[in-house]
């Protein structure tokens, strides 16, 4: 096993069936993942693309685990940038694992070169890419703006009384 | 949220992200290394960006390796930059509509 380049952790409240398909579905990948479809029958060895709004191929690689709902993982090489294209495949694995409060997700990203094209647009990417999920699977917390803790604006004794 | 802000609120807990930064995957010895503190309190920082999300661990054989997760940044992003997107509206209902599909099915 090749030493994990980039390792990605949040907690989803969302059972694993659901973020798995948060992973696996154009439905979802669409809205959280700069806009594109994924495309695979998720069996090992089919082919997997991210599919942009003109579908052309964003990312493409090769399905090498598919435990739903538990580990997922593929080949990664980015199309759409010339220099990204050039680097040899990469590999992302997704881990998720039932928790009190719902899913953790490890997102895996290794088999990089250092410094090269994709390893610069992995680090950018994921951090987006996860937290995106994350706010598209728990949607009341998401747009549920609560109150400051701490009074303090004028009219806020108003506010209160009334 | 609370917990982000808080592990963030120190130097020296700023300093490890930084050197996680620079270099992904390093173990406790190799975070120790150059930052003369002792390795008790190194720990009890680490310990704390964990719980806080902000790094995020992976056992390699016997070692701990520690990585910088910048997920919890991207959330606070997300909520006061990405808040007036619009959307974020279509995207729960695209969900909803999605969701119900699924359960129908």
């Amino acid at each position: 096993m090749s030493k994990p380049e980039f390792v990605y952790m949040t907690v989803i409240a969302a059972l694993p069936e659901r973020v798995w398909q948060g992973l696996t579905t154009a439905e979802f990948t669409q809205q959280y993942w700069h806009g594109t479809r994924v495309r695979s029958d998720f069996t090992p060895g089919a082919t997997i693309e991210f599919l942009n709004d003109d579908d052309s191929v964003g990312v493409a690689g090769e399905i090498l685990t598919a435990d739903h709902p538990k580990e997922l993982s593929y080949t990664w090489k980015f199309l759409r940038n010339p220099d990204a294209a050039a680097d040899p495949a990469s590999r992302v694995t997704f881990r998720l694992e039932p928790v009190r409060a719902g899913t953790r997700l490890s997102v895996i990203h290794d088999r990089l070169e250092e410094g090269s094209a994709t390893a610069t647009m992995v680090a950018f990417g994921w951090p987006h890419v996860v937290a995106g999920l994350k706010t598209l699977l728990e949607t009341g917390e998401a747009v549920d703006f609560t109150a400051p803790e701490e009074p303090g604006c004028p009219g806020q004794q108003a506010a209160a009384g009334a | 949220m609370d917990a982000t802000f808080k592990a963030l609120a120190d130097p020296t807990r700023r300093a490890l992200l930084d050197r996680l930064l620079g270099k992904q995957g390093q173990t406790l010895t190799e975070l120790v290394d150059g930052l003369g503190m002792r390795r008790q309190s190194v720990a009890k920082h680490l310990a704390i960006l964990e719980g806080a999300g902000l790094v995020s661990c992976q056992w390699h054989g016997r070692e701990k390796l520690h990585y910088l997760n910048t997920v919890p940044i991207a959330e606070i992003s997300r909520r006061w930059l990405d808040r007036f997107s619009g959307q974020r509206a279509a995207a729960i209902l695209n969900l909803r509509d999605a969701l119900q599909e699924n359960e129908n099915e």
